[in-house]
């Protein structure tokens, strides 16, 4: 059976989608058959950050509606064979998908995948209800931000009433500059208030406003790197950490900080 | 003081009042009880009763009950 995994957040625009998308090729990318499921019923968004808007024929209401096979509404994605995606419904209308449906659709999936990936909605209502009651593991993602790391908080706590065998925390959109000259909160000060030993740090970068599927170009940066060490982690349970910190320190490092305050 | 240390201070902060799931009243409601209790053995001061409920870092709830009496009441129970 694969594990069956949920980003969730509480708190919209940290992150949730773009980081389920990346994680889910930067899985694909180690060998694992993966398949992201987007459980966002009506503002999804997995499509357009995966560039497979224009492919979608049936999607997940089609299922439940028996208008086609769980299959058959899959799609292939075209760098990596191992990895799929099953479109959201893009209407907002959420009476006819279940909590059992859902269900029912991921635990199918599980059993032909490697790794299932559920990008949850924003917020605490029934679509978060259903995307978590569907997983046995959870990811929270979060940014550097009070509002942010609030709302984590609250999601932490309503996560444990379910029965989940691992909840991780991911902080997202780090800044190292920011960090280092003491203007953002550092993943220990998130880490220390949520309670919660993260299993990945990422940090903020042009590239992922240029390109939200970042991990399938060809482009160096840090968020890439950090992404990857991220997958292993969920793979192997190890918590290698991403330094986002470290080409601000030093001589050079306060250089870089002090130009970017000023540019 | 740097950003990131007030925004730390500010999340903590906010962390420890959501945590507060207790009803509103309830503070009040406990007061009376404490007056009601305490006035079979002191002569209470009624407006000198507080109560103040918080929550610690370690997500304990942290009542502090705070009463002043003017005199202990002759209640005969200590004599042998």
């Amino acid at each position: 059976m694969g594990r069956k995994l949920v980003f969730t957040s509480g708190k919209g625009g940290v992150g949730k989608t773009t980081m389920c998308a990346n994680i889910g090729i930067a899985l694909a990318m180690l060998g694992q058959k993966v398949v992201m499921v987007d459980a966002d019923i009506g503002l999804n968004n997995l499509d357009v950050v995966m560039c497979i808007e224009n492919k979608v024929t049936y999607d997940i209401a089609d299922i439940v509606e028996g208008k086609c096979r769980l299959k058959q509404a899959l799609i292939q994605d075209v760098d990596y064979p191992g990895l799929y995606i099953l479109p959201s419904f893009h209407n907002y209308d959420t009476a006819h998908i279940a909590v059992s449906n859902f269900k029912s659709i991921i635990d199918t999936l599980s059993v032909g995948f490697d790794f299932v990936i559920i990008d949850c909605p924003a917020g605490i209502d029934a679509g978060f209800h259903r995307a978590v009651a569907a997983a046995s593991e959870a990811y929270v993602v979060t940014t550097p931000h009070i509002s942010a790391v609030r709302d984590a908080d609250k999601v932490m706590a309503l996560l444990n009433s379910y029965p989940l065998m691992n909840i991780g925390l991911i902080i997202n959109r780090v800044r190292g500059d920011m960090v280092v000259s003491g203007d953002m909160m550092t993943a220990g000060d998130i880490s220390r208030l949520l309670r919660c030993m993260p299993t990945g740090i990422v940090p903020d970068d042009d590239s992922v406003t240029v390109k939200s599927d970042i991990m399938r170009h060809d482009m160096e940066c840090e968020v890439k790197q950090a992404l990857m060490i991220l997958a292993e982690n969920i793979l192997s349970g190890k918590r290698h950490m991403y330094d986002c910190t470290n080409d601000y320190r030093g001589v050079f490092g306060k250089l870089k900080v002090k130009l970017k305050k000023l540019f | 003081m740097k950003e990131a240390k007030q925004a730390a201070g500010r999340l903590r902060n906010v962390l420890l009042i959501d945590k507060i799931k207790a009803p509103s009243g309830l503070e009040d409601v406990i007061k009376s009880d404490v007056y009601t209790a305490l006035e079979n053995y002191f002569v209470t001061i009624p407006e000198s009763v507080d109560v103040r409920l918080c929550v610690d870092e370690d997500n304990f709830y942290d009542i502090r009950i705070s009463v002043k009496a003017a005199a202990v009441r002759n209640t005969g129970i200590f004599m042998k």
